[in-house]
């Protein structure tokens, strides 16, 4: 998604003066002379200029923005729509199906889009998925949930 | 350092239980740096149960070669898949992954894991004779040393990471503010949480940089400009440092400034450990005569920034083996470990038991001496990973990358932000915004405001009571210099471009 220094250096100013907004709504502690507002007021400020530095250097540019490559087709489309519409999914899934059953269902789907042959999808996913979960639970002490398989798996 | 103590130290490191220690210590950390998300720190953390049964000696040295070999193999992550291991290792990801995608995989790895283990060695031979002098003169740093060493590091990698200051400038300032979510370190307040419990506690620089770094490279492999593969084939041989003599020859200075900006910075609490890779390879990417190959793959900045970054790990032990201050994560554990053990670090224990803390800084040469083989083993494994269809390993990045920003809180939150930090990565990368700066800028942010707010507090407003005191006054001239430098030659390459044109 390439935006262009004309669009992305006046976006970040506003972003700066929302920052700076943001920082001066911070409710002022009485005798603390520097307080939390100082260093995101400064960085907002720093934003505002530097988009307006960013901005100017695109004005400067008198080719347009151009139009290279970055658009999604096809499989490879859907794989990367999946690459985060799953993961998104996981954020709702992950506790109620557990590690393993999300784990293999995400990468299966995805190596499925991604054009990966049945055979190798099925001895994969779910290899590389337990021996994830075993490490981390059993040899590096790290809770996973285990959901709908807690007590099925050893 | 006597010569008899030296021996009583070497003596106490080659005893078969604490080689032992090391061996196992090395192991376990080049498998936990290799694998993303998973950090040193989280390393020595898991180690504490097991030093409950052990003697003082081998339970340190277990942690030493640990996050040695778990820093180190950090590497490993970032030139295959382009996930840094830690904050330091950002600085020269870019630059290794480059190679990995030219097919040269095996050279970059290589790099890493020689000119690491090399600097670690030379550190830890100047800290074996300097380390106490360099502590004390770090322990005579005020706030506002601290802070202009954080605002040098912040603007050496604004400025080396890639072509555009201002974009580099923007990408810092954004990490910097992202810093700020979370309770202020000062007066306690929550700022830009926005009602959210989670963001109280501030945003982690590993989701950040697991999704800046690894999601987004995934996001943009997968557009048609990414339909490429994902690493070129290894065109030169995977022979473990094949051609590593070569570079030693070629570039010993890059060595020896990396080692000795690493075990200077190194000593620094709180800021060393992440600065001195990034210096390093500022100043090398400012010295070179090459400096245009820079962030395409070239082999001089990863052996400074290499070199520095295990050069800085052994002297991070300095402040707090001499005077008993952890600088860091790490130390603060093995300063605990310790305590438990009955070992008291700070200045008597060099006094009164001088051969522990020079046994502890032999541990580093062990440590590193091993990087050698493992780090074989590790490369020939490498090539495991090249060989991987791209339609299996992308998937299992994306759960590692999943199970790599649960992990680090075990909350579902770590993820939303590994996947919002990924798509400001894809954006501001297709918008030629430099993201490593965004993850140096996350780690000195608190670094930067606690130092500028007690510092302001001390001068009471003055900003002219930076230059105050002479090293300060010293690192403030650097940073002004260096700023008006490039803002001069900005102006000159603009002129000359301009008159060319003319022409």
């Amino acid at each position: 998604m390439r935006i262009g220094d004309r669009i992305f250096g006046p976006l970040l100013a506003v972003f700066g003066a929302g920052v700076i907004w943001e920082s001066t709504q911070l409710p002022s502690i009485p005798g603390v002379r520097f307080g939390a507002d100082l260093l995101p007021i400064a960085i907002g400020a720093v934003l505002v200029v530097l988009g307006g530095m960013v901005l100017w250097s695109g004005l400067r540019e008198q080719a347009a923005v151009p139009a290279e490559g970055g658009s999604y087709k096809g499989r490879s489309g859907l794989a990367a729509l999946w690459s985060l519409g799953g993961l998104l999914l996981g954020l709702m899934l992950f506790e109620p199906l557990g590690f393993p059953l999300f784990g293999i269902g995400f990468m299966a789907v995805m190596m499925a889009l991604m054009g990966a042959r049945l055979r190798t999808i099925v001895l994969v996913a779910p290899a590389f998925v337990l021996a994830l979960h075993y490490l981390f639970t059993a040899g590096l002490r790290v809770s996973l949930p285990a959901g709908l398989l807690a007590g099925v798996l050893p | 350092m006597s010569a008899a103590t030296l021996a009583t130290s070497l003596s106490m490191v080659i005893e078969a239980h604490v080689l032992l220690a090391i061996l196992g210590g090395a192991v376990y950390g080049l498998f936990i740096g290799a694998l993303p998300g998973l950090t040193a720190t989280m390393a020595t953390a898991l180690l504490v149960p097991l030093t409950f049964y052990m003697a003082p000696l081998p339970s340190i040295a277990l942690i030493v070669a640990s996050t040695t070999m778990a820093i180190t193999a950090g590497d490993i992550p970032g030139a295959l898949l382009r996930i840094p291991g830690t904050p330091a290792s950002a600085a020269y990801t870019g630059e290794s992954h480059a190679m990995t995608l030219r097919g040269e995989a095996g050279r970059a790895l290589s790099i890493g894991f020689f000119f690491s283990a090399t600097g670690g060695m030379i550190g830890a031979a100047v800290l074996l004779l300097t380390g106490p002098l360099l502590a004390r003169v770090s322990l005579n740093f005020s706030s506002f040393e601290f802070f202009w060493l954080a605002v040098l590091g912040l603007l050496t990698c604004a400025l080396v990471s890639g072509s555009n200051p201002v974009k580099g400038g923007v990408s810092l300032a954004l990490g910097v503010l992202v810093s700020t979510v979370g309770l202020d370190i000062t007066t306690g307040q929550p700022r830009f949480t926005f009602g959210s419990m989670e963001l109280m506690g501030g945003v982690s620089f590993i989701p950040v940089m697991i999704g800046m770094f690894a999601f987004s490279e995934i996001l943009r492999g997968l557009s048609s400009d990414g339909a490429r593969p994902a690493a070129a084939p290894e065109t030169r041989s995977l022979r473990p440092y094949a051609g590593i003599p070569t570079l030693v020859l070629r570039y010993p200075l890059s060595l020896l400034r990396g080692t000795t900006i690493g075990a200077s910075l190194g000593a620094l609490p709180g800021v060393g450990g992440d600065l001195a890779a990034w210096i390093a390879y500022g100043v090398s990417a400012r010295f070179s005569k090459t400096p245009e190959k820079f962030g395409k793959g070239h082999e001089e900045g990863l052996i400074e920034a290499t070199s520095a970054n295990n050069a800085g790990l052994s002297s991070a032990w300095i402040p707090a083996l001499v005077f008993g201050i952890p600088g860091d994560a790490v130390t603060a554990i093995a300063v605990g470990v310790l305590y438990m053990k009955g070992v008291s670090p700070g200045p008597r224990l060099f006094a009164e038991n001088p051969s522990m803390p020079t046994a502890i800084i032999l541990c580093f040469f062990v440590a590193n001496l091993l990087l050698f083989p493992l780090g074989y083993l590790a490369i020939k494994g490498a090539r495991l990973v090249l060989m991987v269809p791209r339609n299996v390993i992308v998937p299992m990045i994306l759960v590692c990358c999943f199970l790599g920003s649960y992990a680090i809180n075990n909350t579902l939150f770590g993820v939303g932000i590994m996947l919002v930090a990924g798509l400001v990565g894809y954006v501001m990368e297709r918008n030629d915004f430099p993201i490593a700066p965004v993850i140096l800028g996350l780690v000195l942010g608190p670094v930067l405001e606690r130092n500028f707010i007690m510092s302001m507090q001390i001068a009471r407003g003055d900003l002219l009571g930076f230059f105050d005191r002479p090293v300060s006054a010293l690192l403030g001239a650097v940073v002004i210099a260096i700023l008006l430098f490039t803002v001069i030659s900005r102006i000159r390459n603009r002129s000359a471009r301009h008159l060319r044109r003319l022409s």
